[in-house]
């Protein structure tokens, strides 16, 4: 039956003339054509080759003449016109990198972080691993809100190619993200990020400072004492170190210490109003703290009973946001160690008192502004 | 003296010429070789002055418009462009004003693919004047003329018939396509749609093989740049889809406003003395350098522009602003007289309509709709749709142009929407009305509709009862005499057998061959199934079909088999029933025969 059906098929021509040359064409004039045809075909290749390149070469001169106008335009802050300039760059030179971070920037900075993200993906897109353009990415996401994105730009950022000083410029990026850290109190990444920032050889003290607060910041004081300790090594008379020391010894709860020290920093710049007050705190932290060497069993009970009622006096204020089922429990606890049960027992106040602070919701955390008591309780708590 | 051992026999050696000759004849007595080497060099050719095209325009535009250039610039140079341009067409180049594609139509359906090389020139150095100097048409539809032109220049030196030339034709104009929109797949399908009207057209691998070798000449020259650049967008909601429907109805009407509007000027520039043709394209010129001066994105192509707004820059206000304007434009510019395509205007208008209905969308709904870009991106597909109509052409250009498959369902709604607008309320095609305008009758879409819905079920008639293959000769005159068809179905014990023409059964009972039965008839003209040459018709194959096999095997009647088993005769078609079919009055119409027995 195939057979016949393919009989049939080939019955039915299609109506296409056949391409066959007719016999009144000669030879000659049949290869002639084809050669001119051949030789046409050779001088436009020449020709187009030719256009090409001068095509290529002259938007490269435009596009590189507009991207000056457009960094000109973008140090004036003009960032709108500095764009319009880099786009039209890039338009004319889709492959060139620069002018595509470059237009990323400038609408970043114009405030258009969708159309800078878009911009970015399509550069990563083609480069993926560079620095710069994963750096702008992790900035769009921060402006977008998205930190959880943005930290995984900045790790591709600080790991990226960044091309000419690309040490400094990837633990720029670094920077950025502990920022980013610090702001979302997320210490143990932060700490992760200052690691490697502290094994690197750094000579300025801006950076070091810097550093040492950053590590109270996540949870290492004892580093960031060192680091100020090293600082105060090369100058004795470095107020800021000494108040770092201080911070530093409030954080490990070495509140002699930290007095002395802020007493030392505030003695050395008595104009600097910040360290006054911090020194101020670190008075009162060591005037309310029952863990205070020296200070006798009485003193000790007194202060860890005035720290309970401090507490106590604060869970109330802020008793209309508690949770009932945390407030019950708290007030049944206190109840359980009423002065007459708990004489003496200068620990357990301090140590509930710790507890409380730590298990209060996030409802009541205004009613713990950061001084002196919120000092004491965190070390309590610890 | 010794007389050398005699050495090996070498064969004569021919001359070179001789053997190139013999190469060449070799060559054009090979249908298939030959078929495949115009493919490629027309490919080649179209692809390379294509190229040539595009950065000469390029270039000339640059030189134009010099960055930081003063405005009095974006006046004075369409308009002096236009001037020369005017100029030259009315001179020297008359057939190459407009955009291309009705030309080449009417060069494939009347002129049987004749385009000469004056025209061909022409079209390129007209072109390139106007649009490097920022008339505000496209680069595509001239070079589809003069792709077209090419194919038709060469086949003719080459010695091909006419009929040969006319089928090379569409293959130059896939070529030119592919390489001035970086699309070969849209190209080819645009050939065959718009071009020939017809998907299935034969010419099909020939438009293959050109279109992908221009392609991929454009790709050596010039690189893997697409034409334009689209961040990947997405689906974010399926109510999105109805937000589709909208801008299909949106681009659909924003098309039609264009088309009438370039076909009521154009009539009334058409209306304008004779002696004014060269300086009408200037008005076009004068009209778009005005509106440049204000707003120079209008200048142009503009695909700078659409590659913007395809990025996401869109200024509400102002992509209205440049549709608007665009359209207004373009419609001046074309109807005018200038020499340039409509491809490109179309894009920059459904770019900007999209990126319009896209910004208003992400405003009101910004949680279930996808960024302002993604709809200019259809939006392009949209009017391109609305305004070519050519939807399936529309749909593969905008997946080439983005590679991007997300895209492909919003685009055929959005479409689809606006070609069914744009068909209600502009009944005929924009090449078909510029056409007409022209005083051509080219072949309609509505025709080959027509041509295309009659098939041969529409023709058939029930066959008489077959005679049995036994009968013999004298027995089957004596059963054929009163019968008006000239041919009689013959069956056996297992069904059909063939058809036995009425002339050959008087022939034989006259020659002493009375007593051999029907099946030896049937059998020595060659008219049984399992004769290579037997001669049918199914139900479903065009009509036209069947009239063309008669014309081939000369025969006024043709079986009607099954597919599925050939021995089943489904009925009988004939000359007269065909020509009824078709709604020709027939004064020789055969009456049914009775069934016997019925």
């Amino acid at each position: 039956m195939a057979e016949h059906l393919d009989a049939a098929h080939r019955v039915a021509p299609m109506a296409v003339p056949t391409m066959a040359v007719p016999p009144s064409t000669s030879n000659v004039r049949f290869g002639t054509t084809l050669l001119v045809a051949g030789v046409v075909m050779a001088v436009l290749l020449a020709a187009d080759l030719a256009l090409a390149r001068m095509d290529v070469r002259e938007s490269r001169v435009a596009a590189a003449a507009l991207y000056d106008q457009g960094r000109v335009l973008l140090v004036q802050g003009k960032a709108r016109e500095a764009g319009d300039r880099f786009a039209t760059a890039l338009s004319m030179e889709r492959g060139n990198l620069s002018y595509a971070r470059a237009l990323a920037q400038a609408e970043l900075q114009d405030g258009r972080a969708e159309e800078a993200g878009r911009t970015l993906q399509d550069l990563l897109n083609r480069a993926e691993t560079d620095g710069a353009a994963n750096l702008l990415m992790a900035r769009v996401l921060v402006r977008e809100r998205r930190p959880a994105d943005a930290k995984s730009y900045f790790h591709r950022a600080i790991y990226g190619k960044w091309g000419a000083d690309s040490v400094s410029r990837s633990v720029q990026a670094r920077l950025e993200l502990i920022d980013l850290l610090a702001t979302r109190h997320e210490e143990s990444e932060l700490l992760a990020e200052l690691l490697p920032l502290e094994a690197m050889p750094n000579d300025s003290l801006a950076p070091r400072r810097r550093l040492a607060h950053l590590f109270i910041d996540a949870g290492a004081p004892d580093r960031a004492s060192e680091i100020f300790r090293a600082l105060l090594r090369d100058d004795p008379r470095d107020a800021d170190a000494y108040a770092g020391m201080g911070e530093a010894a409030l954080a490990l709860g070495n509140f002699h210490t930290a007095r002395a020290d802020y007493a030392e920093a505030a003695r050395l710049r008595p104009e600097n109003a910040r360290i006054v007050a911090r020194a101020a705190v670190a008075d009162t932290v060591y005037a309310i703290s029952p863990s205070v060497r020296g200070i006798g069993a009485a003193v000790r009970d007194a202060r860890s009973r005035a720290l309970l009622d401090a507490v106590s006096r604060r869970i109330d204020g802020c008793a209309g946001t508690w949770t009932s089922a945390f407030a019950d429990s708290a007030h049944a606890t206190l109840a359980r160690v009423a002065p007459k049960d708990a004489v003496g027992s200068a620990d357990a106040q301090a140590s509930l008192a710790g507890e409380l602070w730590n298990a209060r919701p996030s409802t009541c955390r205004d009613a713990f502004n950061d001084d002196a008591l919120t000092i004491v309780l965190r070390h309590m708590g610890q | 003296m010794t007389v050398p051992p005699p050495t090996t026999a070498l064969a004569p050696r021919r001359p070179f010429l001789l053997r190139l000759g013999e190469l060449v004849e070799d060559l054009r007595r090979q249908e298939d070789r030959l078929a495949l080497l115009l493919s490629l060099v027309i490919g080649a050719l179209v692809g390379l002055v294509t190229v040539a095209f595009m950065l000469l325009t390029g270039r000339l535009a640059a030189h134009m418009y010099p960055a930081g250039g003063d405005g009095w610039r974006r006046i004075l140079v369409p308009t002096l462009g236009a001037l020369v341009s005017g100029v030259l067409l009315v001179r020297f180049f008359p057939d190459a004003r407009g955009s291309g594609i009705p030309q080449t139509r009417a060069a494939i359906f009347i002129h049987d693919g004749y385009i000469s090389l004056k025209t061909v020139i022409g079209k390129f150095v007209c072109c390139a004047t106007a649009l490097g100097s920022g008339i505000a048409l496209g680069r595509e539809g001239p070079s589809v003329q003069i792709g077209a032109g090419i194919a038709s220049v060469l086949s003719r030196r080459l010695g091909l018939s006419r009929a040969q030339v006319r089928w090379l034709v569409p293959v130059g104009a896939s070529a030119a396509l592919a390489a001035a929109f970086n699309t070969p797949i849209a190209a080819v399908l645009f050939s065959l749609e718009e071009i020939m009207g017809d998907l299935h057209a034969p010419i099909l691998g020939s438009v293959v093989l050109s279109s992908v070798t221009s392609w991929m000449v454009l790709h050596l020259l010039l690189g893997d740049e697409p034409l334009f650049h689209v961040s990947a967008y997405h689906l974010v909601s399926a109510w999105e889809l109805l937000v589709y429907v909208v801008l299909g109805v949106v681009g659909g009407l924003g098309s039609v406003a264009f088309v009438k509007l370039l076909l009521w000027l154009r009539k009334h520039f058409s209306q304008l003395p004779k002696n004014t043709l060269w300086v009408q394209p200037m008005i076009g010129g004068l009209t778009v350098g005005l509106i440049g001066f204000v707003v120079p994105q209008v200048l142009g192509v503009g695909y700078d522009q659409v590659d913007r707004v395809l990025g996401g820059e869109v200024v509400l206000r102002f992509v209205v602003l440049l549709a608007t304007l665009k359209i207004v434009a373009t419609a001046v510019c074309y109807a005018s007289g200038n020499a340039g395509g409509i491809f490109g205007p179309s894009m920059f208008i459904g770019a900007m309509l999209g990126a319009a209905v896209g910004r208003v969308a992400h405003i009101a709904l910004p949680g279930v709709t996808a960024d302002a870009g993604a709809y200019a991106l259809v939006g392009m597909g949209t009017a391109f749709a609305g305004i070519i109509r050519t939807p399936l052409t529309s749909v593969i250009m905008i997946f080439e142009v983005t590679r991007d498959y997300t895209i492909i369902v919003p685009l055929m709604i959005s479409n689809l929407t606006a070609f069914y607008i744009s068909q209600r309320l502009q009944h005929e095609p924009i090449y078909e009305a510029l056409a007409r305008q022209d005083g051509l009758h080219l072949p309609t879409g509505a025709f080959r509709e027509h041509a295309r819905r009659l098939h041969v079920s529409s023709a058939i008639r029930e066959a008489p009862e077959p005679l049995d293959a036994a009968m013999t000769v004298r027995d089957a005159v004596e059963r054929l005499a009163d019968t008006a068809l000239d041919a009689w179905p013959v069956q056996d014990a297992e069904g059909f057998l063939g058809m036995v023409r009425r002339r050959d059964v008087v022939a034989w009972a006259h020659s002493g061959k009375g007593d051999e039965t029907l099946r030896a008839l049937i059998e020595a003209t060659g008219g049984t199934i399992t004769a290579e040459q037997f001669v049918h018709v199914h139900g479903d194959q065009p009509l036209g079909q069947a009239l063309a096999r008669m014309g081939e095997t000369h025969q006024t009647v043709l079986p009607v088999v099954s597919r599925a088993n050939v021995r089943l005769l489904l009925g009988l078609v004939t000359l007269p029933d065909v020509l009824t079919a078709y709604g020709v009055e027939s004064a020789a119409d055969i009456p049914h025969e009775e069934k016997a027995g019925g």
